[in-house]
């Protein structure tokens, strides 16, 4: 069983969604499609108010070398262009709203058997961008930019991220569980991108035993190699991921292809092989609605531009007022101030607590315990990016080991002192970026 | 016995010589000279070492006026008084600064802005915005947690019901509270002695506007049409009044259904 | 209930956290300094007791004093100022009138700890400044060390004053077990050493002390006093005796791990933990005092935010030659 050698902390897992099996939510009347889903320029309208479009449509086009197309998820009538809705980073941002006529009619071409053994590397990419696939995990980085890396990196090493390291997630290990064909036809469709000494791990914590069997046997007779991680957070990031299995760190501002490998969440490469085998763009995705307050906790099928509302009442409603509302897993993602919010192609989950935390949430004094120090994976001192953050001294804290903090928030999670670490790094990073220009 | 008192005694004498006398012949080695005039000027000044003049610190305004006698170097916060005083020590004509002073275009209390969620974290405006849209549903509006008062050196801010208020006092329009400010809600405006103006940035439609605050600018040109001196320009749906046009009669507050227009009772001798 | 009508709550990631706090940190260290206190009323009597008590409730009332007037929460529950307490408490004759105990309680809290900034912003151990302060004040009453299981208060030189006064010769008769279990002169809680270590052994494994700090401020002590042991047995007493007898244990095990004075990073711990055996062993063979625990911590706990500097600016440079 292998793991990343520094730092990583056990935070209670609460996977209570593990055992339900995927179900999928009818699509609503209305859909809020956000123009940004994913990292880089939002995607530009090209529809009309008005316009009627099909389940499918491309709404929206990539503006810019990294960005992605929107689709329209349902057939219907687009009733706005630029209405301005919350997003699941807290800020309003522009969304396109559809008003669903239930057809669920496909466009052209759409949803259909696709012989895609023969085709070329780049037939294979272009359908890829087409389908407007960006990285599922969360960061939302444009997946054909990400399979394309420049020449002279080569790749030696792929990686399925099934780590899904973070507490109450589980949508990754329902789709190992309920489709591994399609997950592995999706990785050799990847792995066909790339040359014949490709090797390709699959990497799955060890608190998925059923994952990790399932996914060994339907593995057999192809090369892939399925590893077993210790669960440890954050085993399911980038770094980490390939230090545990090929042993390789990246250094400050390395990116995974300097290191010859390509990390891709189980959900994307599902939504690839839905994209070149089946000419399905990316309109839908598993997520997990999780916590103690919903009434029943479920794994959907949800269509993107749904609002948090209706997947609230999909689950029963609520068992009590909440006072947090969590997109995403608790360790990195953001608390939203409202609940009508609509999914985006890298909502993983929708967290509804009552978190007790908050009222213990008051900063006291560094006391120099140093455990902040033991757990950073990236082997920083946090204490020290606090101290100069609070006197307002960011300048002086050094700007490759600020950069090198990719804020997974271990640092947080065991300061006894209750410090906003990662908040004030996030702080620091931002003030520097404002004097810069 | 004398011996134990008299060696101790001319020991640490002699000691106490070498070292004064040293005391003196370094002091006057390295000693800086001060020019008198510098000394006169840096006098006159606030102390504040604000930054506002784009020197640093008061010192060293004083110096490069001296050295330079530029008479656009100017300090936001002394008087025209003050100003004639340190251009009679040298001898010149200073052109000062006008008097301005810093305003909130926001009026979006707790009582009368809808307000999105509460927030547990750092009391920063900056902060709060990276965590999310910010406390109150309004994009224009002031966030209320204070990055502009950490800034300001005078002491003439302070949060009163979730919004920014200046001390008028005490603000002497340096300006450094504008740029802490991550929505643009500050701004310095001329001192006049009936200052009115629009407290409010919303270019939202009036029907939005209306929905989150009780006090935002609608965008139904009612000043517009009220001024006499055509003073007032509506512009996507959010009002701003031109100072230098404005007669300060009056009439645009009186028909302002929303109260978005305030007045301002500036002192001009500060 | 489906429907929501309180305002959601918007904090920054991560939303969960440890079981942790400081004040679970704090109270862990009390009750493994439990096994001290009782040792010393068995050995000492109930005097003991009211010395103990008598630190505490000085402490935590300057504390409180303090954030009062500083007019900020109120931070003398969260157990430092307990902890504080009871060190200072440990480390002085169980004998010593108690206006003297208040005496150094305040002079450990108000001026070592809340001077600086209170709580995480102190550079000296507070319950080591109290103790010098008091053995620099009053020598006489510091130094007059109960014997152990006496009817009347009998006081007498501790082990290493003896040694320090009268040599190796008038120590033959302190056996081991007498020394590991503490039945011999000495303030409250260096006598037995027995002690000291189950509490040790509690904290060790709730992960709050890092071992490498007192096992090698301690080995540092037993190899330096060895070698002059080594070299000359009748000038020298034994290691073994040096490692047993005075604060040793519990300074290298509850003073030098303080977290808030010691240093953050690996390098810096284990320079801090030599240069204070060797302080102590130093002070010890050579210095006019009896006992150099105290002064060898306080001298190096000024030097931990240099350590810490260093090593920063190594790791900076480091980071930046891999790229």
């Amino acid at each position: 069983m292998r793991t990343f050698k520094k730092g990583g902390i056990h935070p209670p897992e609460n996977k209570i969604t593990a055992d339900v099996p995927i179900e999928t939510l009818p699509t609503p009347h209305v859909l809020t499609v956000l123009l940004s889903q994913h990292l880089g320029k939002p995607a530009k309208p090209i529809v009309q108010k008005g316009e009627s479009v099909k389940k499918g449509q491309l709404i929206a086009e990539a503006d810019g070398f990294i960005s992605a197309h929107v689709h329209a998820p349902t057939s219907g009538k687009i009733t706005s262009v630029d209405e301005r809705s919350p997003n699941p980073a807290g800020q309003y941002s522009q969304a396109i709203i559809i008003e669903a006529d239930g057809q669920e009619e496909w466009a052209e071409g759409m949803n259909i058997d696709i012989e895609y053994a023969s085709f070329p590397r780049e037939e294979k990419l272009r359908k890829i961008q087409d389908a407007g696939i960006v990285g599922m995990g969360g960061a939302g980085f444009p997946s054909h930019v990400k399979l394309n890396p420049p020449k002279d990196k080569k790749i030696d090493t792929l990686i399925l991220n099934g780590a899904e390291c973070e507490p109450f997630l589980t949508p990754d290990y329902r789709l190992l569980m309920e489709e591994p064909e399609r997950v592995i036809k999706g990785l050799e469709i990847v792995a066909s991108l790339f040359g014949e000494d490709l090797k390709v791990y699959i990497g799955i914590e060890q608190n998925k035993p059923r994952a990790i069997r399932i996914m060994k046997e339907r593995s057999k007779g192809t090369p892939f190699e399925v590893v077993s991680l210790k669960t440890k957070y954050p085993q399911g990031s980038e770094k980490q991921l390939i230090n545990a299995l090929t042993g390789r760190t990246l250094t400050v501002g390395q990116l995974p292809f300097d290191a010859g490998c390509l990390v891709h969440n189980t959900a994307t490469i599902y939504a690839i092989y839905e994209a070149v085998a089946k000419n399905k763009p990316l309109i839908e995705r598993v997520l997990s609605v999780s916590g103690m307050s919903i009434k029943n906790a479920k794994n959907l099928r949800a269509t993107i531009g749904t609002k948090i509302t209706d997947i609230v009442e999909y689950c029963g409603g609520l068992k009590e007022e909440i006072n947090q509302l969590i997109v995403g897993g608790p360790m990195m993602n953001k608390s939203q101030f409202t609940l009508d919010v609509p999914i985006t192609k890298t909502t993983s989950g929708i967290l509804l607590i009552n978190n007790k935390e908050l009222d213990r949430l008051r900063e006291m004094a560094c006391i120099r315990c140093g455990k902040c120090v033991d757990v950073c994976p990236q082997g920083l001192q946090p204490w020290r990016f606090v101290d100069l953050a609070q006197n307002r001294r960011t300048d002086e804290i050094p700007v490759n080991m600020l950069n090198d903090c990719m804020e997974c928030g271990s640092c947080t999670f065991v300061c006894p002192a209750r410090r906003d670490i990662v908040h004030w790094i996030k702080y620091a990073k931002a003030m520097n970026a404002r004097r810069k220009g | 016995m004398l011996n134990s008192i008299f060696i101790p005694v001319i020991t640490l004498t002699v000691t106490a010589l070498v070292l004064g006398i040293s005391i003196v012949l370094v002091s006057k080695k390295f000693h800086v000279d001060e020019d008198p005039l510098v000394e006169a000027v840096v006098k006159l000044l606030p102390g504040a070492n604000c930054g506002a003049c784009g020197q640093a610190g008061c010192s060293q305004f004083a110096v490069t006026l001296v050295a330079t006698r530029d008479p656009n170097l100017a300090c936001p916060a002394l008087s025209a008084d003050g100003t004639e005083q340190i251009g009679a020590i040298l001898g010149m004509e200073l052109s000062g600064m006008k008097p301005v002073i810093c305003t909130v275009k926001c009026q979006g209390t707790t009582a009368v802005a809808k307000q999105t969620a509460e927030y547990h974290g750092i009391m920063d405006c900056w902060a709060a915005k990276q965590a999310f849209h910010g406390t109150k549903v309004c994009p224009y509006a002031c966030l209320g947690l204070g990055s502009c008062l950490s800034a300001c050196t005078y002491d003439a801010m302070r949060i009163v019901d979730g919004i920014v208020e200046i001390i008028e006092e005490n603000c002497v329009g340096c300006g450094l509270c504008i740029k802490e400010c991550p929505v643009n809600v500050l701004e310095l405006q001329e001192k006049k002695p009936n200052r009115y103006l629009v407290a409010c940035r919303s270019t939202d439609k009036g029907a939005a506007t209306k929905k989150y605050c009780e006090v935002g600018c609608i965008g139904c040109k009612k000043c517009e049409k009220a001024c006499p001196a055509e003073a007032i320009t509506v512009d996507n749906f959010c009002a701003v009044i031109d100072q230098s046009i404005c007669t300060s009669c009056g009439a645009c507050i009186e028909a302002c259904p929303t109260h978005a227009i305030v007045l301002k009772e500036d002192n001009i001798r500060y | 209930m489906d429907a929501q009508t309180r305002p959601l709550i918007v904090s920054y990631a991560p939303h969960i956290r440890t079981e942790n706090s400081i004040e679970k940190i704090m109270y862990t260290v009390v009750i493994a300094l439990i096994p001290s206190i009782i040792t010393s009323v068995y050995y000492f009597g109930f005097r003991a007791l009211s010395v103990v008590i008598v630190a505490v409730l000085t402490c935590m009332a300057s504390e409180f004093i303090v954030n009062k007037i500083r007019k900020k929460e109120l931070t003398c529950f969260n157990g430092s100022a307990v902890v504080t307490g009871i060190l200072l408490a440990l480390n002085v004759p169980s004998g010593l009138p108690l206006l003297m105990v208040v005496l150094g309680s305040v002079v450990a809290i108000i001026i070592t700890k809340e001077l600086f900034g209170g709580l995480g912003f102190n550079i000296f151990n507070p319950a080591l400044v109290g103790r010098v302060f008091l053995l620099i004040s009053f020598p006489v009453a510091m130094t007059a060390w109960p014997v152990p299981h006496a009817v009347d208060v009998i006081t007498a030189a501790s082990p290493l004053g003896i040694l320090k006064t009268e040599g190796v010769a008038a120590i033959a008769d302190i056996t081991f077990w007498k020394l590991f279990f503490g039945e011999i002169g000495g303030s409250m809680g260096e006598t037995s050493a027995l002690a000291i270590l189950i509490g040790a052994a509690l904290l060790a494994i709730r992960g709050y002390i890092f071992l490498k700090i007192p096992l090698i401020f301690i080995g540092t002590t037993f190899a330096f006093t060895g070698i002059f042991y080594l070299i000359d047995p009748t000038q020298y007493a034994s290691p073994i005796f040096h490692l047993m007898s005075g604060g040793l244990m519990l300074g290298a095990f509850f003073m030098a791990t303080d977290m808030v004075t010691s240093p953050m990073m690996v390098r810096g711990q284990i320079i801090f933990a030599f240069c204070c055996g060797l302080l102590t062993g130093i002070i010890r063979l050579f210095g006019g005092y009896p006992e150099g625990v105290s002064f060898a911590i306080l001298i190096m706990n000024a030097f931990v935010p240099l350590l810490d500097r260093w090593d920063l600016y190594s790791m900076t440079k480091r980071r930046e030659a891999v790229k």
